[in-house]
């Protein structure tokens, strides 16, 4: 409307300085003055609508997710993007997310943005813990940076950049896995030939025959301890060929059950009884049958290396919605909240004997399966192992929404 | 009765005179090699074969190549291969080539028991002659 007006003032003056000069010439001048101002003032308009547009489409079709917060750190408006990467129907899921009172960032971080320094972080978002609704997994891996808004060096805002690093993420981890198999095979080799030549030694040494028997002792301590080291070396080769291998459909139960008859003998012998209830006609998970088998070897050793008395090792598998729940329950020892805390961590092991390798295998089998692990436990009671693995059909629908 | 000959080729000199050592320990005629070349050196002239106990990563050609070599020129004579690396599925791929793949450390008796299962059963292989 406003500019309807000035319109109709500018015809009046276009009109006034077609007016003949003479005695109206100095009101022509300053008509013509005058119609300058009004063409600027039009142009300044103009350019501030179309850089208001320019800075909305910026705004709207960046694919970086941008958040505007207040100087408090409350959220005021996002953009599409932000919604996307959240997966995020509207903003109203987060108009209560508070830069300073959120989980994210440490008080490090938090002191930074106060005094007006820029911060950049990679996060694990977790959408449990931020009370989030969303259509992606339980966490996201994201890129932050937010910077403070200035004006005359007051700080009146900040400004959120956030980008989605999980598939980054994912590829430098297999990057980094690819590495260390490259560098764990070449160290195997370097490895393997020394180790060969001392027990091979020792070996020839028992051959030979040796009449002192503390000498015998020794030289089978270098052989076993040889083997030993063989062992941990092609644990951690197997570690990192984990996500290499090729994965097909495979029968869970028919796994459980070869890797329960491997160790049945071994189980008897140790006075351990395995009570297995396994539904009939558990659906195909998409899966790498040797890791599989790997893992549940794994976990039952676990079990069985806890009950040096013997005891009970039950078995469940069940289809529960997407997933098949596999428990492996043992009445063995059990572990302390500390030790819990640590069974993942790769070389860490309370066993005489240990790798420390077991665990931390069986984690990053299950985690390439698309799966949970998780260890629930008592000490004098015993420890329940759970695996969830998604059934093919779900896994691949899963993917799919992922993409 | 004639001793098995078997041939060991490895790069390292130890290695190959433990298993040397312990295989005439063991009534085995052993010969030995150094590298690939040398291998084919002796089975060019001729030299009765039984096995070939082989490693797989030596400089030059390996132990994988030898074996695809010696197959191409018609020479079928088993062989062990011993391998410092789990690449299991690589290790299952050519296992049609091998009578045995050992993991380095090898157990000796693990040895004796695979050396064992290839000379003690299956019957002597007559040398084809070269395919040229």
């Amino acid at each position: 409307m406003r500019k309807n007006k000035r319109k109709k003032d500018k015809d009046r003056v276009k009109r006034a300085s077609k007016r003949p000069a003479g005695d109206l010439r100095e009101e022509g001048l300053f008509l013509s003055l005058l119609d300058k101002k009004e063409e600027e003032l039009l142009h300044t308009e103009e350019a501030l609508i179309e850089s208001m547009r320019l800075f909305r489409n910026l705004f709207e079709q960046s694919p970086i997710g941008v958040g505007i917060h207040d100087p408090r750190g409350a959220l005021l408006i996002v953009n599409k993007a932000w919604l996307e990467i959240l997966g995020l129907d509207s903003f109203d899921a987060m108009k209560d997310h508070n830069l300073f009172t959120s989980f994210h960032f440490n008080e490090r971080q938090k002191g930074l943005l106060r005094a007006g320094k820029v911060i950049q972080c990679d996060l694990e978002y977790d959408f449990g813990k931020a009370g989030l609704k969303t259509k992606h997994e339980a966490s996201l891996h994201l890129l932050y940076i937010v910077s403070p808004l200035f004006r005359d060096k007051a700080v009146i805002g900040y400004m959120t950049q956030v980008q989605n690093a999980t598939e980054r993420k994912k590829m430098a981890e297999a990057q980094r896995l690819a590495q260390l198999g490259r560098l764990l095979a070449d160290m195997a080799h370097e490895v393997n030939n020394p180790l060969m030549i001392i027990s091979g030694l020792a070996e020839l040494a028992l051959v030979d025959g040796v009449g002192d028997e503390k000498l015998k002792d020794t030289l089978n301590t270098i052989v076993d301890q040889c083997f030993f080291a063989k062992d941990i070396i092609q644990r951690l080769l197997k570690y990192s060929r984990i996500g290499k291998v090729e994965k097909k459909s495979v029968d869970v139960a028919a796994a459980i059950n070869l890797v329960v008859g491997i160790l049945a003998h071994h189980l008897h012998l140790a006075d351990i009884t395995i009570k297995k209830h396994v539904s009939d006609g558990l659906p195909p998970i998409v899966g790498n049958e040797k890791q599989l088998q790997e893992l549940f070897m794994n976990i039952l050793h676990n079990s069985a290396d806890a009950m040096m008395d013997g005891g009970t090792i039950t078995i469940n598998a069940r289809r529960e919605g997407d997933f098949i729940r596999i428990e492996m329950i043992d009445t063995g020892e059990g572990m302390s909240r500390k030790v819990m805390e640590r069974i993942f961590e790769p070389f860490f092991t309370t066993k005489q004997r240990g790798t420390g390798l077991g665990l931390a295998v069986c984690h990053t089998i299950v985690q390439d399966h698309g799966g949970q692990l998780f260890y629930d436990s008592r000490i004098g009671e015993g420890t329940k192992a759970t695996v969830l693995l998604p059934v093919a059909g779900a896994a691949q629908g899963a993917a799919g929404e992922a993409l | 009765m004639k001793k098995a000959n078997i041939l060991i080729v490895d790069d390292e000199a130890k290695i190959v005179a433990i298993f040397r050592r312990f295989l005439e320990i063991k009534g085995f005629s052993v010969i030995t090699a150094s590298n690939a070349m040398a291998a084919m050196y002796v089975m060019v002239k001729k030299t009765p074969l039984d096995l070939i106990i082989l490693d797989s990563k030596m400089p030059g050609m390996g132990g994988d190549d030898l074996v695809r070599e010696m197959r191409k020129h018609g020479q079928t004579v088993p062989v062990i291969l011993i391998t410092g690396s789990i690449r299991s599925s690589q290790a299952e791929k050519a296992e049609g080539m091998f009578a045995h793949v050992l993991f380095k450390p090898v157990r000796l008796e693990e040895l004796l028991a695979a050396v064992n299962s290839v000379v003690g059963h299956k019957p002597f292989r007559k040398k084809k002659k070269k395919a040229s």
